[in-house]
């Protein structure tokens, strides 16, 4: 069957004689369809008769271990997922599409090269896990023989065994913000491992105080520092009268009796 | 009156002053005085304003003559007085300008509630300058009246410096009347005692310098020389000027006497009745000055306070 063309020259008998033939040799009778077709076009009629076709026809469905399974015509083939592990969709046309749980469980451990992670446990047979640069949080305790890192976060720091937290004497503990202390536990144990320590004390504060260190190198007197104070350590215009014992005033007054300067000085 | 014990430093110690100390800087302030006296004298030739003083002498009475007999003595003429005055001292009071007192001028003191405090004027004045005066116008004539003046009968006296002649005692001269000098001329004195005007030296002594007050209010040992200017204005002022009773001040009238009374002297007698024949036409008479000399009057220098 050739195609039908209908040049511009051809005259409309012409055109007349080829639909003509095209209606009654090439579509066809309408009223010769079969009686099982109810649709009343051409279209339809096709649509129709790829339905019947399609329902009448089978396909195999193949897994991993060749299990085979027939899914013959008219048949449903029914993709499950697994709760917490993989959705299949169905749609059209023809689509079945899987995918992963936001929350995704399995039963034993999940592995990523000598990754394994597994109930209550994150292992890697490298002996090493990295997390590059990103932040590790827990809100739960993070335990270690060695805990290695240029921050390390949480909201508490406890030893494994012994009560002692112990920074290397290579090391040091730089605290950049606050550290805040219970109510006298800052102890030094000085050179000498022994039984006595030095313990910075504070007295349990009613409101916020501040103690400042002044940017000076030096020691620290205490009420037990008995005559150490020198002439050095106090400033200028520094001690007035309400600092001496048992004070006593000298005062030097003008021929007029207006005093001109008041001295004072420790009495007996 | 308020006597006031000063402070001096004594090895960085404040300490008061002795009664000792205390006399020690009344006596330099008279010898501030003695060197620089605000109150003088001088010798004048005469019209000196301490006033006047007289010295009397008897000389003979005026010769009589008669040509055929000599004169009773009931008709020649009696000795008569006569009267030198001597005012020859003149006191001159120089006018001073002190320091004032600026509150601090002074020495400190200790007061009674041990607290310290620079004298007053009135303080100064009741602990060095008035002591001074009263020394200064006693009648001693010590170093401790140093720049004060008094008379004595002598030219020369340690410890004095002689001014000049204030007053002569002087008195007939009976051995210079004769019989053959009638008619004898009718003064014919001698100079029994000169009298003369002495200033007294005064002497430097050492002192403790006292402690003052400074303009900062510290306290510091007066130097030497400043305390010595103060104590010789105030103690100038106070002789020339004193508005309370210490001005210091000579007369012949008022005060202490100061030295030697100066003798007013004279022979006491009625007459000594002489004769002298010329010839026949000449008999002459003349009574000359005789007696005991007697104390007329003594004058006295005298220094005072007012």
């Amino acid at each position: 069957m050739a195609v039908r063309n209908i040049a511009v020259t051809d005259t409309l008998e012409k055109f007349r004689t080829e639909f003509n033939a095209l209606t009654a040799n090439d579509f066809g009778d309408i009223a010769n369809l079969s009686g099982s077709i109810s649709a009343t076009n051409l279209v339809g009629a096709m649509n129709e008769t790829i339905s019947i076709a399609t329902s009448t026809a089978g396909w195999k469905m193949r897994d991993s271990t060749s299990t085979t399974q027939l899914v013959g015509g008219g048949d449903i083939a029914t993709f499950l997922g697994s709760s917490n592990q993989i959705n299949a969709v169905v749609s059209a046309p023809d689509t079945l599409t899987l995918s992963l749980n936001n929350t995704v469980e399995v039963t034993t451990s999940v592995k990523a090269g000598t990754l394994t992670i597994a109930a209550g446990s994150i292992t890697d047979t490298s002996g090493t896990i990295s997390i590059g640069d990103e932040d590790l949080t827990s809100t739960g305790t993070i335990t270690g023989a060695n805990v290695v890192g240029t921050t390390v976060k949480g909201n508490q720091l406890e030893s494994r065994s012994g009560n002692v937290v112990t920074v290397p004497s290579s090391e040091t503990l730089k605290v950049d913000g606050t550290l805040q202390l219970a109510a006298s536990n800052l102890k030094f144990e000085g050179a000498t491992s022994n039984d006595f320590e030095t313990t910075l004390a504070v007295t349990d504060p009613t409101a916020d105080r501040t103690i400042t260190f002044p940017d000076l190198s030096g020691t620290v007197l205490t009420t037990g520092s008995d005559n150490s104070i020198t002439e050095s350590l106090m400033a200028n215009d520094a001690i007035g009268q309400a600092e001496l014992k048992s004070v006593v005033t000298l005062i030097l007054y003008n021929s007029s009796g207006v005093a001109q300067k008041t001295l004072y000085g420790a009495g007996a | 009156m308020a006597v006031r014990t000063p402070l001096y430093l004594d090895s960085g110690n404040l300490k008061d002053f002795t009664t000792a100390q205390v006399t020690e800087i009344v006596n330099q302030v008279i010898y501030q005085f003695s060197i620089s006296p605000s109150v003088s004298l001088s010798i004048l030739g005469s019209g000196g304003n301490l006033g006047s003083i007289a010295d009397t002498r008897l000389q003979a009475g005026a010769s009589a003559t008669n040509v055929s007999a000599f004169p009773g003595e009931g008709s020649t003429a009696e000795p008569s007085v006569v009267t030198v005055n001597y005012s020859k001292i003149n006191q001159t009071v120089n006018a001073s300008t002190p320091t004032a007192d600026d509150g601090k001028a002074f020495p400190v003191y200790r007061t009674a509630s041990n607290d310290i405090q620079a004298m007053s004027l009135q303080d100064m004045k009741d602990t060095f300058l008035h002591p001074a005066i009263d020394s200064l116008v006693s009648g001693s004539t010590g170093t401790a009246q140093g720049g004060t003046y008094h008379v004595t009968t002598s030219s020369s006296v340690a410890g004095s410096t002689n001014i000049g002649t204030c007053f002569l005692d002087t008195r007939a001269n009976t051995g210079a009347y004769t019989t053959g000098g009638i008619p004898e001329a009718l003064d014919q004195p001698t100079t029994i005692t000169t009298y003369y005007l002495q200033q007294l030296a005064g002497t430097d002594n050492t002192y403790q310098l006292p402690v003052q007050m400074r303009s900062d209010n510290d306290l510091q040992e007066y130097s030497e020389t400043d305390f010595e200017t103060l104590l010789s204005s105030w103690i100038r002022q106070t002789a020339a000027n004193s508005a309370d009773g210490y001005s210091l001040r000579y007369s012949y009238t008022t005060g202490t006497n100061r030295g030697s009374g100066m003798v007013d002297g004279r022979l006491n007698g009625s007459g000594n009745y002489q004769q002298r024949y010329i010839n026949t036409d000449d008999y002459r008479a003349q009574e000359f000055p005789n007696g005991t000399a007697t104390t007329i009057a003594t004058h006295y220098l005298k220094i005072g306070k007012s």
